[in-house]
C-alpha cells in the first residue's frame, strides 16, 4: 500500500517532465534568492529551502506537477521574526509550521477550502502579486539610471525573446545576458553576492540553536500559525489551479500533510518555510510538466546549478532579479478581475477589493483571507435572508387570519420574520402555517416564540401548524439520505 | 446477466476477438457486449512551451490553450472509437449475432472492465493490441493488467479465429485449475469437442490415477487425461503438446503462484501467453 501511495503520479511523461523541471529550476533560482532577500536572510536559506521542499513534496505531496519552494507569501510573514529574533528562531518556526500543517492535514482541514470563495481567492492572488512588486521597490529605490536601464532591458528580453524562440527559457536568457553585459562593461551594480552567503555545499542537518523553553514557543507560535495558514491556503489554491490545467484531481489533505513534512525537514536543513508557487506551477504545466518527476528534477537541478555555478550566480546583478520578479508579479496578478469589476456583482467585487486592501496594508495574507471569508459569509447570509415571503388570508366569518410563511428563517431574517405580522389587528384567532418554511437555527425558533407570545399578550389565540417539517433543518446533520426526493422538496421553497 | 465482454481496438486482433466472442456467446448462450475504451490523455503533455515567461492572465490563457488542444484530440479519439465499433458491429452482424450491446467509455480498459465485474461472464481480448507489430514477443499491456485484476474467465484471442474442435486444459492441481475444470465440465463445450487434461508431472501428480482422483465423478468421462514427464519448463511442455495435437483452445489457471515466485522462477501464464500457438482461456 505504501508503494502504491508513493508510486502514483510518476507517469509516462518522462522527457517532458525532465525538461519542464529544468525550465522551472532556472526560473526558481532568481526567485528563491529574491524571496530570501525579502525575508531578510541569506540567499542560501531560500535556496536550501527550495531544494528540500521541492524534492520532498515530489514524493509526499498530493498534487503532481505543482512546484513548492520558498515563496514570497511566506517570506513576508517572516520579516519581523528574523529582524527581532534571528535566523535560528526562523528555523524553529519552520519546524513548528511543518508540525501544524501535518496536524491540519490529518484533521482533514484541507476540505475547509470550500469556504474560501472565488472572490477571496482572486483577492489573495492579486494581493500576492502587488506585494511581490512592492518588495522590489526598495531595491529599485537604491538603484541609479544604469540599474533602471538594465531592469528595462531585462524585462524587454523576458517578454520579447519568446517571439524568437520558445525552446530556451527567456528569464535564463535575461539573467545570462545582463550578467555578461554587467561584467564586460564592468558596471557598478549591486549583485547577488552582496546580499549574503550562497550555498557552498549540500545542506547540513542541524538542530535549531534556540532554547527549548515555553518562552521560545510563545515567540514562534503566532508566526507558525500564520505561516501554516498562508502556506496551506496558497498550496491548496495552487493545487486547484493545477487541477484545472491538467484536468486531473488531487488529494488536498495529502497535500497538507506533504507540505507539513517538507517544512518540518526543511527546518532541520537550514531553510525557510515555503509553500506552493502559482507562477512556477503555471510555468511547469506550460512547459509540459505533468508528473512528480518535474517537481523532483526542478529541486535537484536547482541545487546542482547553484553548487556548480555558484561563482557565476554571485555575479548576477540585482537588476536582473528585479526584472524576473516583476514578470512574476505581472503574471500572477489577475488582470481579468479588473475588467470584471464592472460586470460582476458588487458584493463579490467588494470582497475581492477588501481582501486586497487588507493584505497590502497588513502585509499578512492570512488576515486578508480571513476578512474576505467573513465578508463572503455575511453577504451570503444577507442574500438568503431575502428568500422569505409571508402572506396572509383573512377569513371574515370565523374571525381568523392565516399567515403562510415561505422561505428561509435564520438569524439574518428573524427580524423581518417578526416584522411581517400585524399585531395591531384585533382578531380572535391566528394560524401561522410554517410547513413551507425552513428554520435553520435557534434564532428562528426564538423569533417564532416571540411572535406567538406577542399575539397571546394581545388576547389572540395562536395556532402554529407544520412546525415539525419546518424545524427539520435545525439539526446539524440533515438526514435526507433515505428519502430520494426529500432534497428537492426542501429546496423547492 | 453474465455477458461476453468483447474488447475491441484498432489492431489486427480485433476481428479475431469478434469471432471468438460470437463463438463463445453462441456456445454458452450469452449476450455479447462490445467494449471500446478510449484512452485518457491526462498523463501526457501535448503543449510544451519552454519560454519560462508568464504573461498577462497566464492561468486563463494557458487553460484555454490546453482545453482547445485536448478538445481536438478528444474529438479525433472519439471518431476513431466510433469507426472501430462500427466495424465490430458489422462483423458481428455477419456472424449472425443481432442482439448485442455497445459500450464506448473513456478511461483505462482495466478500470472499465473492473467496474462492471459483476455483469461479466467471459472477457474476450486480443493477445496483443495496437503495438503488436513493434513488440512481437511480449503480449499486450492491457491483457496483463485485466488478467491480474478480474475474477472472471478471460479469453486471450490469437491473431485469427479457428473453429474450436480440440480443447486442452493445463492443470497444476491448484484452485484456479479446478475452477477451470468445473467450468469446462459444466459448459456445452465439453460435449461438442474433444477435451484433454494435461498435467506436467509433479510430486503428487505422477500417474493418470492421481489425476483421475482429482477430478469429480461425473467429470472423468468427459476428459482424456495426459501426464507429461517433467521437462525443462512446464510452459515449453504444454506449448509442445498444443502444437503436436493441434489444440484449438487451451484452458488454464492464471497467475496461481505468488508474485515473488513469478519474479524469480517466472510465470507459466506469461510464458504461454507469449509462446502458445492457439488462443487461451484463463481462469483466476
Amino acid at each position: 500500500m505504501i508503494t502504491d501511495y508513493l508510486s502514483a503520479g510518476w507517469r509516462s511523461n518522462f522527457y517532458r517532465d525532465l525538461l519542464a523541471g529544468m525550465v522551472v529550476a532556472l526560473a526558481l533560482i532568481p526567485e528563491a534568492i529574491a524571496f530570501s532577500i525579502i525575508a531578510g536572510v541569506d540567499p542560501q536559506v531560500g535556496l536550501y529551502a527550495s531544494f528540500s521542499i521541492a524534492v520532498i513534496t515530489a514524493f509526499v505531496g498530493g498534487r503532481p506537477a505543482m512546484i513548492s519552494a520558498a515563496t514570497g507569501a511566506m517570506a513576508l510573514v517572516m520579516v519581523s521574526l528574523v529582524k527581532d529574533h534571528g535566523l535560528q528562531y526562523l528555523f524553529a518556526a519552520t519546524l513548528l509550521t511543518g508540525i501544524l500543517q501535518c496536524i491540519a492535514g490529518l484533521l482533514k482541514l484541507g476540505t475547509l477550502l470550500r469556504f474560501v470563495s472565488r472572490s477571496v481567492m482572486t483577492g489573495f492572488v492579486n494581493a500576492l502579486a502587488i506585494l511581490i512588486f512592492l518588495a522590489q521597490v526598495p531595491e529599485i529605490a537604491l538603484g541609479n539610471m544604469q540599474m533602471y536601464l538594465m531592469t528595462g532591458a531585462g524585462l524587454a528580453i523576458i517578454y520579447l525573446f519568446p517571439y524568437l524562440t520558445r525552446k530556451i527559457p527567456s528569464p535564463l536568457v535575461c539573467i545570462t545576458f545582463l550578467t555578461a553585459v554587467s561584467i564586460f562593461a564592468d558596471m557598478d551594480l549591486r549583485r547577488v553576492g552582496d546580499m549574503g552567503a550562497l550555498p557552498a555545499s549540500l545542506p547540513q542537518f542541524l538542530w535549531p540553536d534556540v532554547p527549548y523553553t515555553l518562552e521560545t514557543l510563545r515567540i514562534i507560535f503566532p508566526y507558525s500559525c500564520t505561516l501554516m495558514a498562508v502556506g496551506l491556503l496558497e498550496s491548496l489554491m495552487t493545487a486547484v489551479i493545477v487541477d484545472d490545467l491538467t484536468d486531473t484531481n488531487s488529494n488536498k489533505n495529502r497535500e497538507c500533510v506533504g507540505q507539513g513534512i517538507a517544512n518540518f525537514i526543511t527546518g532541520f536543513l537550514g531553510g525557510m518555510a515555503g509553500c506552493a508557487m502559482i507562477g512556477q506551477s503555471v510555468i511547469n504545466v506550460k512547459s509540459g510538466g505533468r508528473g512528480r518527476l518535474s517537481t523532483l528534477s526542478a529541486g535537484i537541478l536547482l541545487l546542482f546549478l547553484i553548487l556548480v555555478l555558484g561563482e557565476w550566480v554571485k555575479q548576477i546583478p540585482m537588476a536582473a532579479l528585479v526584472a524576473v520578479m516583476i514578470m512574476v508579479s505581472i503574471g500572477t496578478f489577475s488582470w481579468a478581475s479588473i475588467k470584471n469589476l464592472a460586470s460582476h456583482p458588487k458584493s463579490s467585487s467588494l470582497v475581492m477589493v477588501t481582501t486586497v486592501v487588507v493584505v497590502v496594508i497588513t502585509h499578512d495574507l492570512a488576515k486578508g483571507v480571513f476578512i474576505g471569508v467573513l465578508m463572503s459569509a455575511l453577504f451570503f447570509a444577507r442574500k438568503v435572508s431575502r428568500l422569505l415571503t409571508i402572506d396572509s388570508l383573512l377569513d371574515e366569518s370565523s374571525q381568523e387570519r392565516t399567515y403562510s410563511v415561505h422561505g428561509q428563517v435564520f438569524f439574518a431574517s428573524a427580524e423581518s420574520f417578526a416584522a411581517a405580522f400585524n399585531f395591531k389587528e384585533v382578531i380572535e384567532r391566528v394560524t401561522i402555517n410554517v410547513s413551507a418554511a425552513h428554520f435553520w437555527d435557534l434564532s428562528a425558533v426564538g423569533a417564532l416564540d416571540k411572535v406567538v407570545l406577542k399575539f397571546r399578550r394581545e388576547g389572540t389565540e395562536v395556532n402554529v401548524i407544520g412546525l415539525n417539517s419546518a424545524s427539520a433543518t435545525i439539526v446539524d446533520r440533515l438526514a435526507i439520505h433515505d428519502k430520494p426526493d426529500a432534497l428537492e422538496q426542501m429546496l423547492a421553497h | 446477466m453474465a455477458d461476453i465482454f468483447a474488447c475491441v481496438d484498432g489492431s489486427i486482433y480485433a476481428d479475431s476477438v469478434i469471432d471468438y466472442a460470437a463463438w463463445i456467446g453462441n456456445a454458452l448462450d450469452r449476450k455479447i457486449q462490445l467494449v471500446h475504451a478510449q484512452a485518457l490523455h491526462n498523463e501526457e503533455a501535448l503543449v510544451s512551451d519552454l519560454s519560462g515567461a508568464i504573461g498577462i492572465d497566464a492561468q486563463s490563457v494557458l487553460l484555454e490553450k490546453l482545453a482547445a488542444v485536448d478538445e481536438e484530440r478528444g474529438k479525433l479519439d472519439q471518431k476513431k472509437g466510433q469507426l472501430i465499433l462500427d466495424h465490430a458491429k458489422e462483423r458481428l452482424k455477419e456472424q449472425g449475432v443481432t442482439d448485442f450491446k455497445v459500450l464506448h467509455q473513456r478511461g483505462a480498459l482495466v478500470d472499465v472492465v473492473v467496474e462492471r465485474d459483476a455483469q461479466i461472464g467471459v472477457v474476450v481480448m486480443g493477445k496483443r493490441g495496437e503495438h503488436a507489430p513493434s513488440s512481437p514477443i511480449h503480449f499486450g499491456v492491457n491483457l496483463e493488467r485485466v488478467l491480474r485484476v478480474i475474477h472472471k474467465p478471460l479469453l486471450a484471442a490469437d491473431k485469427s479465429f479457428r473453429p474450436v474442435k480440440k480443447i486442452a486444459l493445463a492443470f497444476d492441481g491448484g484452485e484456479s485449475g479446478k475452477r477451470a475444470i468445473d467450468w469446462l465440465a459444466g459448459s456445452r463445450l465439453a460435449a461438442n469437442g474433444e477435451c484433454h487434461i494435461l498435467t506436467v508431472e509433479t510430486d503428487d501428480l505422477k500417474t493418470k490415477e492421481d489425476l483421475d482422483r482429482k477430478l469429480a465423478e461425473d467429470q472423468r468421462s468427459q476428459f482424456e487425461t495426459h501426464i507429461i514427464r517433467q521437462a525443462s519448463k512446464p510452459s515449453t511442455a504444454i506449448a509442445k503438446f498444443v502444437e503436436n495435437n493441434q489444440i484449438d483452445l487451451l484452458l488454464m489457471g492464471a497467475y496461481s503462484h505468488s508474485r515473488i515466485r513469478q519474479l524469480f522462477i517466472g510465470s507459466t501464464t506469461s510464458e504461454l501467453l507469449g509462446s502458445c500457438a492457439c488462443s487461451l482461456l484463463l481462469f483466476r
